[in-house]
């Protein structure tokens, strides 16, 4: 069965068609918690119906998602620089934030192109962090703009060839990104803590016999 | 160990809590709700003519006749809107395109397969 706001939003699909896909995906991207991926479920299963037009829709769900990204980025990057030094300050974590934000810009532009799609739960904050910390903005685009082009391509296309089980998509999909957002967020913490750990160890081993 | 706790207590708080989100999730995503291509899905207000033709099979003719559009006329509006527009109750129009699909495809049919062959009323 379908939650009630769930067939608000679908009704609105062929009736706004891409302005609507437009807006949700960019305004998703910004961190804003709408369901851009029912709505490009949606937005692919009306282009099998023949309502939209695919180029429409998928043209709108990109747009929308790469606009999203580099507003995003943009804000972060004119506004986020003090925020970030106060981050970076903090005793302890400071630490271990500075060396999982120099391990992103190490990895940019696989991070950047996997939080589009894969881990998409956690794109806006990744390009709030991109912009944070003044990550090249040409490879923030183009990785960006690939890894959107994915996100879309699979939600859109998922919709078009299922369009009797969008909701049904729809649902397992959310819990699928959610639960990989949590799990990237989980490896990065495990590996901060990691270091942490091994830091502590080290440091009680130099007091002893295993000085390595 | 107790050192970790004692000096990062937030940070294993936080990757204890994206653990168990992660399983949650995971579980729900792939075990608790993944799609099953549910044949006797009813219409829905939301749906457009040309979505009821694409996803239950039935003839534009005759969802365009339920829903009282000229032949031919392709409309991008709900099932809903149709309804209001022509001063219908939309429970009506659902019940007589489901009536349809009812029709079309009888109960004990495998999942998601179409209805074979041409319909029993020769719905031209």
């Amino acid at each position: 069965m379908i939650a009630e706001w769930s067939q608000t939003a679908l009704a609105l699909v062929p009736e706004w068609g891409g302005w609507l896909i437009l807006s949700v995906t960019f305004l998703s991207c910004l961190a804003f918690p709408l369901p851009a991926s029912l709505v490009m479920l949606a937005g692919g299963a009306f282009t099998a119906s023949g309502d939209l037009s695919l180029i429409v829709v998928a043209g709108a769900a990109l747009l929308g998602a790469v606009a999203g990204d580099q507003v995003g980025y943009a804000l972060s990057r004119a506004g986020g620089g003090p925020l970030w030094q106060r981050l970076a300050a903090r005793p302890g974590t400071g630490a271990l934030m500075t060396r999982a934000v120099s391990d992103l810009a190490r990895r940019d532009l696989l991070a950047v192109f996997l939080s589009r799609w894969l881990f998409s739960a956690l794109g806006p904050y990744v390009n709030l962090a991109a912009g944070m910390t003044r990550l090249d903005w040409t490879r923030f685009t183009i990785a960006g703009v690939a890894g959107e082009a994915v996100w879309v391509s699979i939600y859109v296309g998922l919709g078009y060839a299922f369009a009797a089980q969008i909701d049904e998509i729809g649902a397992a999909m959310a819990n699928v990104a959610g639960g990989l957002g949590a799990s990237a967020v989980a490896l990065v913490l495990g590996r901060m803590l990691w270091r942490a750990a091994r830091e502590e160890r080290d440091d009680s081993g130099t007091k002893g016999e295993d000085g390595a | 160990m107790r050192r970790l706790w004692a000096n990062h207590r937030k940070l294993v708080i936080a990757f204890a809590v994206m653990v168990v989100l992660a399983a949650g999730f995971l579980i729900r995503g792939f075990v608790l709700v993944p799609p099953r291509g549910d044949p006797t899905r009813p219409v829905a207000a939301w749906m457009t003519p040309g979505f009821v033709v694409h996803t239950y099979h039935i003839p534009p003719e005759v969802v365009g006749e339920i829903l009282g559009l000229t032949p031919g006329e392709h409309r991008r509006q709900t099932i809903a809107e149709i309804a209001t527009a022509q001063g219908a109750i939309v429970t009506d129009l659902l019940a007589e395109l489901q009536a349809e699909v009812d029709a079309r495809r009888p109960p004990g049919l495998p999942q998601g397969d179409p209805p074979p062959g041409p319909p029993p009323d020769g719905g031209e």
